[in-house]
This record gives structure tokens, sequence and C-alpha cells, in this order.
């Protein structure tokens, strides 16, 4: 209770402070919520498991918008009931821009930022800045905001944006109770930047971003320069050198600790969504050619990441009734390229696997909607996640969601891999919201 | 015998047809409605049901004219609040499909939706997208009916038939001649069936760029078939706002 007077209060604080800045002023607009979150799992008869959870969850977001500047504050607040290691107090937006002219055609911005740079619903390989919080959905995890500055101009018909982002900021990977975890503890991360200090969090990372409108299609262009944190290796660099005979692989670990290594990549890639009547073409793409190739001890062995390209496709169709409620199919795919099976699926749950989901909207007065989904795995056998939610507002303030979440992929060798992590934490969820 | 006719009843060359009338009813109502530049406005949709029980909904709207193309314009809501900050821009065009980007704040994802969706229900109200969309001509074939009069108001009646895919298989619109916008138009569904009528009310008249334009700050829109109604009231309105056009970019949302 003491943590989550604390995450709450610091939020409440710089929310107070910002309102008292801004609240004057009519291009103010403020937003909030808090929702008392629930999960059940199926018993996994493992007694360190948490297979209840039950959180609070808070947000605020506060924005001003005047003539040039520009001022946002929004973050989020976990605490959970039972397992502290679930807590979380993250900014999502917290930053100030300036544009300058009657234009706007230039501005400067900094501040923690939450990019979105997909056009997919279920793969996201374009989506490559932030860090994720792992203790939520797989193919839509939480973002964390990343701290940046940068400046963007209008260039040739599109939006071009040069960011910098001094700051590594650490992906949240679930403790050993969480069901959605690896059942280990993991340690501090390991910047892999190529400078010697593997602990500093602090290091130049840079990219570019342009996007344009080309009438029923968009496209979005992007390279950086950053650490990348989608793909860490987790094992040890503490590492000895031995005789074949005693080792196979000729290496030894000198700790049982397991730290995640994230590695310094150059990113170049794609989104690109495009319109055909009713018919909306998605696509998206990576590639990865990592800059540093520490070699790290991990459960399977020795292992250095790996240069590798990735690209999602989808289609969503969309169909009005004569109701007037919506129904709109998605089907998706996601390859990764230029690795081997085996390292694919070691590096990915979503290798070469695809999606079909359906959403229906009723478009009624309480907003009801319904979301189906099932992500079957098209190159390992027997790995399946499937994907149910159910939301409806009970007023202007109060909604409700609720689910079920299904992971069927059976361990194929002795070490689980990707989805099969997870294999058997089938957990139904509710969550009551109340806006502000 | 042609030339006997012509000769007397000369009318017969100047007579219009119908779809003639229609569209130049059209044309003219159109001229006089452009050249507003650009819109600012925030507005308030009440959704009542089939038993009297009011919901209201808010949101505030920008649009900014486009020369020899349908306008561009952003629709942001305020209310209820778990949609509050969700941004829709829609570019449309004369006679191309529109351009639409929904901006969903809580991810911070610019969507591009289709713009077939256009039946869908307006926020759960009985407006449908189409309703409140672009209403470019060149989208329906006009038909003029005939001449009327409504509280003594002079009125031209005109038949409008979607030339695309639309939820509607016609509406008749009752124009009034004085303000040179309607009074009420009725929808009538895919199988021709009376499906909603919308009345025009709180005409206020605008001095713009020079021209006085008659501008509706009420519409009431009633479901025949489910007894439901909502209306759409403008409670500000300006015109001629600056704006950027660079403000209706999808890449601006961010």
């Amino acid at each position: 209770m003491l943590n989550l007077a604390k995450a709450n209060s610091i939020l409440l604080l710089c929310y107070s402070i910002f309102s008292t800045s801004f609240a004057h002023s009519e291009s103010w607009s403020q937003r909030g919520e808090v929702i008392l979150e629930s999960r059940r799992f199926k018993d996994d008869h493992v007694e360190i498991s948490n297979d209840y959870a039950l959180s609070f969850f808070s947000r605020v977001d506060s924005s001003y918008q005047g003539d040039n500047v520009k001022a946002s504050l929004r973050g989020y607040a976990r605490v959970d009931q039972t397992n502290t290691s679930r807590n979380i107090i993250s900014f999502e937006d917290t930053f100030i821009s300036y544009a300058f002219g009657e234009e706007k055609k230039f501005n400067l911005f900094s501040g923690w930022q939450i990019f979105n740079w997909t056009a997919t619903e279920a793969f996201h390989p374009a989506d490559v800045v932030n860090s994720r919080n792992f203790d939520s959905d797989l193919e839509n995890l939480e973002k964390i905001g990343e701290f940046s500055a940068g400046m963007q101009t209008k260039f040739k018909g599109g939006e071009l944006t040069f960011y910098f982002f001094p700051h590594y900021e650490r992906p949240r990977l679930p403790g050993s109770e969480n069901r959605l975890g690896l059942g280990i503890n993991i340690e501090r991360p390991v910047w892999v930047d190529g400078h010697g200090n593997d602990g500093n969090r602090w290091g130049a990372q840079y990219g570019a971003h342009y996007s344009k409108n080309l009438g029923d299609g968009d496209l979005a262009l992007f390279l950086l320069s950053h650490m990348d944190r989608t793909y860490p290796l987790i094992g040890t660099d503490r590492i000895s050198y031995v005789s074949t005979l005693v080792a196979p692989s000729g290496v030894v670990p000198l700790e049982v600790a397991f730290r995640p290594y994230y590695f310094k990549t150059a990113d170049f890639g794609f989104t690109y969504q495009h319109v055909l009547g009713s018919l909306i073409i998605k696509g998206e793409s990576v590639f990865k050619d990592y800059l540093e190739h520490k070699p790290i001890y991990t459960l399977r062995g020795l292992r250095t990441p790996d240069d590798h390209g990735e690209l999602a496709l989808g289609l969503e169709y969309d169909i009005t009734t004569d109701g007037g409620s919506n129904l709109q199919f998605f089907l998706e795919a996601q390859s990764l390229f230029a690795a081997t099976k085996i390292q694919r699926s070691e590096m990915n749950a979503f290798q070469r696997d695809g999606m079909m989901g359906l959403r229906y909207a009723l478009n009624d007065v309480m907003g009801t909607e319904f979301f189906i989904s099932l992500i079957a795995d098209l190159e390992r056998p027997h790995e399946y996640l499937g994907n149910f939610v159910f939301m409806r507002r009970l007023s202007d303030f109060w909604k409700v969601k609720g689910g079920f979440r299904y992971f069927d992929a059976p361990k194929k060798e002795t070490i689980a891999t990707g989805l099969e992590n997870l294999n058997q934490d089938h957990y139904a969820f509710f969550n009551l919201m109340r806006y502000f | 015998m042609k030339y006997f006719l012509l000769l007397f009843f000369p009318f017969i060359l100047f007579a219009q047809t119908p779809l003639e009338k229609g569209l130049e009813i059209v044309q003219k109502v159109r001229l006089l409605n452009k050249g507003y530049g650009s819109e600012k406005s925030s507005m308030k949709m009440i959704l009542i049901d089939a038993y009297g029980v009011k919901t209201e909904r808010e949101m505030e709207g920008k649009v900014f004219e486009v020369k020899n193309d349908g306008d561009k314009s952003i629709s942001l809501f305020l209310n209820p609040l778990d949609v509050k900050g969700v941004k829709m821009i829609t570019w449309s065009h004369k006679e191309d499909d529109d351009d639409q980007w929904l901006y969903l704040p809580s991810l911070k994802r610019v969507k591009r939706i289709s713009s077939s969706g256009q039946s869908a229900s307006f926020m759960g109200s009985e407006f449908s997208f189409e309703d409140l969309g672009s209403q470019e001509l060149e989208k329906f074939v006009h038909k003029w009916l005939r001449d009327e009069k409504i509280l003594g108001e002079d009125i031209w009646v005109i038949e409008r038939t979607p030339k695309r895919k639309s939820s509607y298989s016609k509406e008749i619109i009752f124009m009034s001649q004085n303000k040179m916008n309607p009074l009420k138009i009725e929808y009538y569904d895919r199988k021709e069936q009376l499906l909603k009528i919308a009345e025009f009310f709180d005409y206020k008249l605008f001095k713009i760029n020079g021209k006085d334009v008659w501008k509706a700050n009420k519409i009431v829109m009633k479901n025949i078939q489910t007894k439901k109604e909502s209306q759409f009231i403008w409670n500000t309105r300006d015109f001629n706002v600056k704006f950027s056009e660079s403000e209706f970019d999808s890449t601006s949302l961010l």
C-alpha cells in the first residue's frame, strides 16, 4: 500500500504542477482514468507463481496547445496487491514542443514520448523505438516513454523528424512469480554499446523518420542507430573458454545470474498502409544490422545477436451492417528473415506466424465492442494464442473490459522457446474503468 | 412538324428536364454556401432512445475549404470520457472516396480507415458518418421533383440518389429558396422504405466574406423505424478562422 501511495503521489504531484501552470488557458485539456484490474490464471500447481493478480492502475493525461507551444504530461502507475514486481510508474508523454512561424513548418521538441510506427494489429516489426512492459499482451505490449529531443520539419510534402535519444530506457521483464514471465528473476540489464562500460544507461542514439501521404496510401520510412530492446540475449558474458572435453561448446559460464543484454543496432524500415475500397492493405518491415556482436552464454549455449530482417503484412476488411454496426476482419502474417529456423524461434515468439481476427463494434450508445483473434505459428507445429475481449461503457464515466487469453504451445525440446514459455498460462481478466 | 412546334412553342428549346433543374439548383446552393474559408465550431449531440432516455456527446470541429476539391476537416471528441481526445481527419473529394484517419491518443496511433464504413452509426447516434460527412454534388444525381411551400417558405423538392455505394437508395431534400439550405431531408433505405427524417432548425444569418449565408444550428434526426432520435446542436460557430492547411495532415495528429 505504501508503494501505491508513493507511485500515485508522484503522478498526481506532476499533474498538479502541470495543471496549475496551464489551467487558466482555454487550450488546456485534461483526462484521467483509474482502473481496477484483475486477472486469474489457470492453476499451474506451482507454489511460488501468482495465479491471481489484482492491481490498481491510474493514468493522467494533460495537454496544453497554444499558438506555437505544445506541452503534454501523460503517465501511468500500476500497483499490484500481492506482487510488488508488477508495480510500475511510467511517463508516457511528458514533453514540450515549440513550432516556429505561422505555418509551423519547423518545430523543436524534448521530453518523454510514446512512438507508434506500426500499421498492423498483432505484429509490429517497424515499431522499434519504445521499451516495453512485458507484463502485458504479447502482441500489443505496453510501452514505456522514451526520452528524446529533436526537430521536425516539412519536406517534400511530408514530415521529416530527426531524433536524439540520450538515455537507454529499460524494458520491464516480469519477475519469477509472474505467469507472463520466464519463471526466473532477471537481473539488471547490460547495455552493449561498444563503449566498454556496459552498465552505463546513457549514450548517443539517433534516428530519422519520414512520413508522407501518397493519395490512397500512407508511407513512412525510418532509420535508427539505437539500443535494440526487442531481442535481448538473456544469460551472462562472464564466461571462460575451456577444452571441448570439459564442455562441448568450449565455453562455461562463471555465474548463474541471468541478465538481459541489449545490443546496439542500426535499424532501417518502413510502414505502408493503402486503402482499396473496403480493404486496407498494410505492410511494415525492418532490417536490423547489429553493431555489436559480443558472445553471451545463454541457456541454449553461446549466442551472438543475428542481423536479420522482419516483414509483416496485413489485410483489414470493413463491413457495415444496415443497423449501423461495424465488422472488421483482420488477416496478418509476420516472418523473420536471414536466420535459421532455430535462431528465429529463439528470437521471437512470432517468428513466422499468422493472425486472424474479428472486431465487432455495435456502434451503440454504450460503445459495445467484441474482439476475437487467433495467432498460429506457421513454422512450428502446435503453437496458438487465442484472445477474446469484450468492452462496454456503463455510463459516460464507467466502462468494463473483460476477456480471456489462451496459450497452447507445448514444449518440444528440453528448453522452452518463444510462446512455449507461456504454454497453458490461460487467464481470464476483468477491468473496471472510471474516467475523469 | 418539328419547326411548326418550335414556332408556336419556343419555350421547348429552353425547358429544363427535372435532372437539369435539380443540378442547377444544387449548383446555385453550393455557390452561395462556398467561400467561407474555414470554420471552427463546438457541438453537442443529444441521443434519445425509444423510451425518451437522453445521452449527451460533445465534440469540436475544424473545417478547411479546399479550392477545386472537397473540404478537409478535423473532429475532436470530448465526451464520453473514454473517447476524449480521439480525432478524425477527413479529406473529402468531389468524385473519389474520401480519405480518413483516426487518431487514438491512448495508443498514439494514427490509423487509416476505409471510407466504406460511411453508413456506420456516428457515436451511437441516428446520424451516420455519411449524413455528417462530405455532401459533394458530384457524388449524387439530383432531380427536381416539384416546388411547394412549407410554413410559408418557398421550397424546392429535390431527389438525390447516390452514385456510389450508400446505405440509402435516395434522399428527398426540401430546400429553402430563401435560405438556400435544406429544411428537411428524408432518407430512404436500400429497400426504398422511409428510414429517417432530418429537420433543420435555428437558422442564423452569418456574414461571410461579404456574403449573407444561412446556417442551421440544430439538426434533429428521427429514425422512423426504431423511433430513436438524435439532435446535433452547434454551441459556437466561427467562420474564416485562420488555419494552416498542414493542421489537417494526418501526420500532424501526433
